[in-house]
């Protein structure tokens, strides 16, 4: 009931005011028109009345300020506390309705039976600017105002000279209204609940999810969210185009379907995804959409997260839930440990993880309680070093913790756990503790809407890369899951009890090396890293009681020599490797891995001859991880069109350095035999990294694309001696190994 | 699940201020109009662009935007609860008492004489504008 509105019915009625048209801003139907149909079109029908923005005769009066009471329907937990009336006023509607159609004719006037003292937010700076009066007293802003508790002298006489204002809306006056509509929106942007901080879930929607395969989630996310169609609409007429730029971002990859922002091999590479987060519900449409987890149950089932409401309760029983694993000595989170319950994912996940969760002192007390209890739980925390251990221990003894604290003691509860920060924060303060955490993501930021200072286009591209980018990190890390599981299973488990004794330590000595099929096999193709972990007893003077020497000798009686070394003496065969003769030494030959080869035989031969040698003094391991890739080159790489495709990866050996350093950080993290050898102080370790020490036909544009400067443009390695340092370096810092 | 109510005091102010600003404009218009039942608005060469009704002494006019229910004393007590301070509420209780006792048989003469108030020049329609006004 508008008695306002009936009112000035009675008044202004009849044939003698052709065009003008009096609507109700508090009907729930005018309102949902006007937001969703006269913002879109020129002739819009208004709650029945058919309006052309394009007639100069026509005039307006919307009567009421304040949108209908229960417009927005039941509101999302995630919605509590956000003051988001303030910005569908009908001056807000006004404002809009300008900066969309600057030149329309028709002239429009809101009428607030309110003093305008009363308006609040984004009412009252929008009212300023339509309620001013020009020097000559018309209005600032051509036929469009607000008149705040206005007597009918003053309507009367806006509808008639409103009927001979023919002025053009000027671009400053536009901009200004565009300006002020968009920073009311997204002002207070730190703040936790503010509606910057779920406008850009909304809009990011509105980007992924109007296909058919997504579209019963968006449907299901618009009957708890009825605020959004109007956001999108008022972003819109704001010049925020969703679904234009969704096209134009569709075309940069044919194996993207088009609601998803990660490719299908990506998506396969994901068994699932775990969000944990207060604005879960709010949030979880969007990221099941981008992630492909849509289209069918089954897929929809790759996706878990607390039910709408109940994560505070959830949310607030973890510390008690990560306090039982640690007790049972369980290494894995499982998908049931963040929501209890679902166990649908095991432990096969990406986690994306908010950092303000809003779950008080007493929830933050009770990590640091966890915290203190996990540093002395005899657990492996492989990303702390003996003074990041200490400074965590301070830190929680202190009670000095903040938001970071959850991400961190899950990424050292279970280390190889991908998760993904999925916070708004752009604070330095909040991302620097995540610097030395390997499992923790940083790439990807929830989009906070302010000035907009680059097109949304722009902003949305950058914001697919780094989720892409992510996601790709997340996968990377899964796989390493997977092989530390395998290699758990079958390698690994070396029994400390077979460590030779030595009261001098050990030399461990891990030769590593990397292998894959043939780049021109289209993927998916294996890849491999992979070799020998040799272990000898040192003596008094710290040397290996069985020397080098011995070894050698005993592979040549053997026969089992294949290659060369600086050490060798200097009456063994050198092999030629120059360009003209790529070859090992008698590998070609002898070394036959085919179906039938002698390859398996006389590796056995070499292995067993090393053992013989080593006798009770050492221990011999083989390892190996094997992969899969995918694809030649992740998605977010733009390959240039004279790069060929095989080589565009191939060049960075991102894949391969990273399977290698897997397989060593495996090895130093899960051996028991070698975490047992390491714990003697006077223990050496060193890495052989195997590289290629042979030509490869460079491609030099593509190197120098990455800044890589190709010294001599014939030929270049592929593992090079510098890779060595590196990989050695962070793997032994990883490892906390001195 | 928590399901928010929505409440805003901004909602009640603008309801109060609605349904002060419609018996206002009301006043107006019977104001403007009196003694026509309409008015025209004259552009600068006298061309009419705009007419504006009055509510006159048909009681239905006065009640009807309020949608509180048929014109009586009860329900002119419940309009003029809408609008906030006493003063106000007074003025506009007596204006709606009186406008409610108007019968089917008055004529429109009858009806503004019952609109007359004692020893003053006003009648209640512009004592009740004047009241809505300060």
């Amino acid at each position: 009931m508008n008695p306002a509105f009936n009112v000035l019915g009675l008044i202004l009625h009849g044939p003698a005011n052709p065009g003008t048209h009096i609507l109700d801003y508090r009907d729930k139907k005018t309102f949902d028109s006007l937001w969703l149909t006269g913002l879109e079109s020129t002739t819009p029908t208004i709650n029945g009345t058919n309006l052309d923005w394009t007639d100069d005769h026509q005039r307006i009066l919307i009567v009421g300020n304040e949108p209908p009471d229960g417009i927005f329907g039941e509101l999302s937990a995630s919605l509590k506390g956000i003051s988001f009336r303030g910005h569908f006023t009908a001056t807000s509607w006004l404002a809009a309705w300008k900066v969309k159609f600057p030149d329309s004719k028709t002239s429009v006037a809101v009428i607030d039976p309110r003093e305008s003292a009363l308006a609040s937010g984004a009412a009252r700076a929008l009212q300023t600017i339509l309620a001013a009066r020009a020097a000559s007293g018309r209005t600032l802003v051509p036929r469009a105002t607000v008149l705040n508790a206005p007597g009918l002298a003053d309507i009367c006489q806006w509808l008639a000279a409103s009927k001979a204002d023919q002025r053009a809306t000027p671009a400053h006056l536009r901009e200004l209204l565009k300006f002020t509509i968009w920073s009311e929106l997204t002002s207070e942007r730190e703040q936790h609940h503010a509606l910057s901080n779920v406008l850009g879930a909304l809009l990011l929607l509105a980007q992924v999810g109007t296909r058919s395969a997504s579209r019963g989630l968006v449907e299901a996310h618009t009957a708890r969210f009825s605020l959004q169609p109007y956001l999108v609409a008022m972003a819109r007429a704001c010049g925020i185009t969703p679904d234009a730029t969704r096209e134009s971002a569709d075309s940069d990859d044919g194996d993207r379907p088009p609601d998803w922002w990660v490719g299908r091999d990506l998506n396969r590479a994901i068994p699932g995804a775990v969000l944990f987060d207060d604005m879960s519900d709010l949030w979880r449409w969007f990221l099941q959409i981008a992630l492909g987890f849509c289209g069918s149950e089954a897929e929809a089932k790759r996706f878990v997260t607390t039910a709408p409401g109940q994560f505070r309760e959830m949310a607030g029983t973890l510390p008690d839930r990560l306090d039982a694993l640690i007790q049972s000595g369980r290494e894995r989170i499982v998908s049931g440990d963040l929501v209890p319950g679902d166990l649908s994912l095991q432990d096969q996940f990406v986690l994306f993880l908010d950092l303000r969760l809003g779950l008080g002192t007493e929830f933050q007390r009770c990590l640091e309680a966890l915290g203190l209890k996990l540093l002395h739980s005899g657990r492996n925390l492989p990303w702390l070093t003996d003074a990041s251990r200490a400074a965590l221990e301070d830190e929680l003894q202190g009670g000095k913790t903040g938001e970071t604290l959850l991400p961190r003691l899950l990424a050292l509860i279970d280390p190889t756990l991908p998760i993904v920060i999925f916070s708004s924060t752009h604070r330095r303060e909040l991302i620097e503790p995540f610097r030395d955490y390997g499992n923790l993501i940083t790439t990807f930021r929830k989009p906070v809407l302010s000035g907009m200072t680059s097109p949304w286009a722009e902003t949305v591209r950058e914001l697919h890369g780094d989720f892409v980018s992510a996601v790709e990190q997340a996968a990377g890390i899964l796989r390493a899951r997977q092989i530390f599981r395998s290699l758990h299973a079958k390698a690994v488990p070396c029994d400390p009890a077979g460590l030779p004794a030595s009261e001098h330590g050990w030399l461990i000595e891990i030769f590593i090396d990397e292998s894959e099929e043939p780049t021109e096999t289209q993927p998916p193709r294996s890849l491999c890293a992979g070799g020998v972990i040799v272990v000898r007893t040192l003596n008094r003077q710290g040397l290996p009681e069985v020397s080098d020497v011995q070894l050698l000798h005993k592979l040549v009686e053997r026969g089992c020599l294949w290659g060369w070394c600086v050490d060798m003496p200097g009456n063994f065969h050198r092999p030629s490797n120059t360009p003209a003769t790529r070859r090992y030494y008698k590998k070609g030959a002898k070394l036959d891995f085919s179906t039938g080869g002698r390859g398996s035989q006389l590796l056995e031969e070499m292995l067993g001859s090393i053992r013989e040698a080593l006798g009770g003094k050492g221990v011999l391991i083989p390892f190996a991880a094997i992969d899969r890739r995918s694809r030649d080159y992740p998605s977010w790489m733009e390959v240039p069109g004279n790069v060929r495709w095989h080589e565009a990866e191939k060049l960075l050996d991102a894949s391969l350095r990273k399977l290698v350093l897997h397989a060593l950080e495996t090895l130093l993290f899960r051996s028991r035999l070698l975490r047992s050898a390491l714990e003697n102080p006077a223990t050496r370790v060193a890495i052989d990294l195997g590289i290629r020490d042979y030509p490869c036909r460079p491609n030099p544009s593509l190197a120098e694309a990455f800044g890589i400067e190709v010294r001599n443009r014939g030929w270049r390695a592929s593992f090079q001696s510098e890779d060595g340092y590196q990989i050695t370096a962070e793997t032994l810092a990883r490892a906390g190994i001195p | 699940m928590i399901t928010l109510v929505e409440d805003d005091p901004e909602k009640a102010i603008e309801k109060e201020s609605a349904s002060l600003l419609a018996l206002r404009l009301l006043c107006e218009a019977w104001e403007f109009t009196s003694p026509n039942s309409r008015m025209d608005i004259l552009d600068s060469k006298g061309n009419p662009v705009l007419t504006i009704h009055s509510p006159g002494t048909e009681p239905r006019n006065w009640f009807d935007p309020f949608d509180l229910g048929e014109p009586s004393g009860e329900i002119a007590k419940k309009i003029a609860s809408l609008m906030g301070d006493k003063p106000k509420l007074e003025a506009v209780e007596k204006l709606l008492t009186t406008i409610a006792s108007f019968t089917a048989g008055e004529n429109n003469e009858e009806r503004i004489e019952k609109l007359k108030v004692c020893d003053h020049p006003d009648n209640l329609v512009i004592k009740t504008r004047k009241a809505l006004t300060s």
